[in-house]
């Protein structure tokens, strides 16, 4: 219980209008180490974004139990907020402010001292290189700089827990690998960090653990060489697979 | 429970995003202090042109008989200002077909003398020139009908205090600065609110339909405050413009009556005086912010059912038209004034508290309830938008319906979607 994330049977059931139900998550349950890199590994629908707005508070869980830094997601959301540090492909910046005001915003509403924000500020400019843009709209800036930003944005508080929804979809080759180090990084200085992709080289690269998740469910979960001896193959892909025939 | 700080933060940041925005600036301060008096300069100074040139065009009028007293009448008539005597075949199809004004038919009475004649006037009061041609004939008549009485009562022994035995005398007990105020009350307060509405509507629309579109609103979601500070924040800078974009269109139309009025009116601006009595100002403040307060936040639950600001602006946009229309239409009904019923009616009885206001009139318990019935439709659209926020499909844009089937479905009934947390 005192992992900074903990998660046990946690479900989420939409309900369509015309489909009914529509179980999107179905009791899930995993923990992260301090510190560690965990990453939720699937194909596109398995349920990875879900999870993750449910433990960033976007969603509530059907059912279930889910704490970040011993706050429950369903009863304590703005405690758990001003832990989390969610980036996300689907979470864009405010086009109209510059990157200092962005982070300054995100600084002081999630928390942050009002009297060591300007601080902060400019440590997180200087460190993700945008002073020279640091006053310049965001709807003026580049995809690249509009990254840096959005992570600077997403640490402005200085959370123990960083979430990362699929962070390099849609980067080229050299963002995506900017972005690699900038999660290496963090976790170098402690954060522990929720990570959830579909690209298996990536997850082999980052993370310290792993989750296989597949139409809802975890198939399984533990470092990567605890998933080659369960499932005798080498390569994750091959593990991926492996897992979810088995599963079938 | 609400925090302050937050709610300010996210109030500034909306205000300071919206100061950046070329169209909210210019709907919320551009159009309500220039557009308004610029238009209605126009549109008066075209109004007084179009009645200059009625009022001079010549009346084309044919006479048929006239003898005896009746001759001197058709002399008065062709010698007349803007009145030419013609002739034609038809005159009837003439009239009708535009090509005279009016027929004048002069026919003794049964058994009368020669000066005992009554006089026809054949026009078609579908056609302006016609009615005016009319006007100007009838007031030829009326005078010599008064002048050949009076001579045929002076000939009779009876002085003109006795003959005409009633007399009219009229008096204006209000003043210059009275009727001034009774203009603006009549132009002003239509104005404002229509400026108001206008001016909530795309700050309302970019704070909930626009975030989403943008993709901003799940970040805004990320932020670690209570979901009530996110929407307070949101509703006060809506409001702000709001009131703002009214505020600042009723300083414009009051300032610049004067010279908006003045094509118009021409010399007669010159008795006029267009002042705001200073005890009207704070209750105009009070009921145009609580108007904008209830716009907003209508405005605000209509575009949460929005995805994209299109969608927002098609759903909003018959709201707004009857939000206008109505009290524009209502206002042209004489001698309103702000009853009990009136006063229950939102919109409507803030533009009557506002002109009534503008006269220095003052229906205290009216005024009362206006303000209590404005803060009621304000509780109770906050309710039904505390109601939207617990239901995460709409929070998150994936609900299909619209406020209709949200209100039937789900406020109504018990839905299986259930709620959302706070």
């Amino acid at each position: 219980m005192n992992d900074p994330v903990f998660v046990k049977d946690l479900t989420k059931t939409y309900y369509d209008e015309s489909r009914g139900p529509v179980h999107a998550v179905r009791e899930i349950g995993f923990t992260c180490r301090p510190g560690e890199i965990f990453g939720l590994l699937g194909a596109n629908g398995a349920g990875k974004t879900t999870t993750l707005r449910m433990l960033t508070t976007i969603l509530k869980p059907t059912a279930g139990t889910a704490r970040i830094m011993g706050f429950d997601v369903a009863g304590e959301p703005v405690e758990v907020r001003r832990h989390v540090g969610f980036y996300s492909a689907t979470t864009a910046l405010y086009p109209r402010l510059s990157a200092r005001e962005t982070i300054e915003f995100f600084a002081r509403i999630n928390g942050y001292s009002p009297s060591r924000t300007p601080a902060r500020v400019d440590e997180l400019i200087e460190r993700f290189g945008v002073e020279d843009y640091a006053r310049t709209r965001i709807d003026k800036l580049s995809s690249g700089m509009k990254q840096k930003v959005a992570i600077a944005r997403t640490v402005a508080h200085d959370p123990p827990i960083l979430v990362f929804d699929e962070p390099t979809v849609g980067l080229d080759v050299l963002n995506a690998l900017e972005m690699q180090a900038i999660l290496a990084e963090l976790k170098a200085q402690g954060k522990t960090i929720l990570f959830s992709t579909h690209i298996m080289s990536e997850a082999e690269k980052l993370c310290d653990r792993i989750a296989v998740i597949h139409e809802g469910r975890i198939l399984a979960s533990g470092t990567l060489d605890a998933l080659r001896e369960r499932t005798g193959a080498h390569y994750l892909e091959d593990v991926f697979v492996s897992l979810i025939r088995e599963s079938a | 429970m609400l925090n302050l700080t937050d709610t300010r933060l996210v109030f500034l940041r909306e205000l300071r995003a919206a100061l950046r925005e070329r169209s909210i600036v210019i709907n919320v301060v551009l159009v309500p202090l220039f557009m308004y008096p610029v238009l209605l300069w126009v549109a008066y100074t075209g109004l007084s042109f179009v009645i200059g040139q009625t009022e001079n065009f010549t009346a084309r009028v044919m006479i048929a008989g006239g003898a005896g007293e009746g001759a001197a009448l058709v002399g008065k008539i062709e010698a007349a200002d803007r009145v030419t005597v013609t002739s034609m075949e038809e005159p009837l199809e003439a009239i009708r077909n535009g090509r005279l004004d009016l027929l004048v038919e002069f026919a003794p009475r049964d058994g009368g003398s020669a000066d005992d004649f009554e006089v026809r006037i054949t026009g078609d009061t579908s056609k302006d020139r016609s009615r005016i041609a009319r006007s100007r004939v009838e007031d030829l008549v009326t005078r010599h009908r008064a002048a050949y009485l009076e001579s045929a009562g002076r000939a009779g022994g009876l002085s003109g205090p006795a003959y005409q035995m009633i007399w009219i005398e009229r008096e204006n007990v209000s003043s210059s600065r009275d009727m001034g105020r009774f203009i603006l009350g009549m132009a002003v307060p239509i104005l404002v609110i229509i400026m108001l509405i206008v001016g909530g509507m795309y700050p309302a629309l970019d704070a909930t339909a626009g975030e989403r579109e943008r993709s901003t609103w799940e970040t805004t979601l990320t932020a670690a405050t209570d979901r009530v500070n996110i929407l307070a924040g949101k509703f006060l800078y809506v409001a702000a413009l709001s009131t703002t974009a009214g505020m600042l269109n009723f300083l414009a139309m009051t300032l610049s009556m004067r010279t908006l009025m003045a094509p118009l009116l021409g010399d007669r601006i010159q008795d006029l005086s267009f002042t705001v009595p200073w005890s009207a100002v704070p209750l105009i403040f009070l009921v145009t912010m609580l108007l904008a307060l209830f716009v907003s936040a209508f405005l605000m639950v209509v575009a949460s059912f929005a995805r994209t600001f299109k969608d927002a602006q098609s759903l909003a946009g018959p709201f707004v038209t009857v939000m206008v229309l109505v009290p524009a239409v209502f206002l042209q009904f004489p001698g309103l004034e702000l009853t009990t019923w009136l006063a229950c009616v939102p919109i409507i009885n803030v533009c009557l508290v506002f002109r009534e206001a503008l006269g220095g009139v003052y229906h205290w318990p009216q005024i009362g309830l206006t303000l209590v019935m404005e803060v009621l439709y304000i509780w109770i659209i906050l309710r039904i938008a505390a109601a939207i926020t617990r239901y995460e499909d709409i929070m998150t844009g994936s609900y299909e319906g619209g406020l209709a089937g949200f209100l039937k479905n789900r406020l109504l009934r018990r839905h299986p979607s259930g709620g959302w947390q706070p």
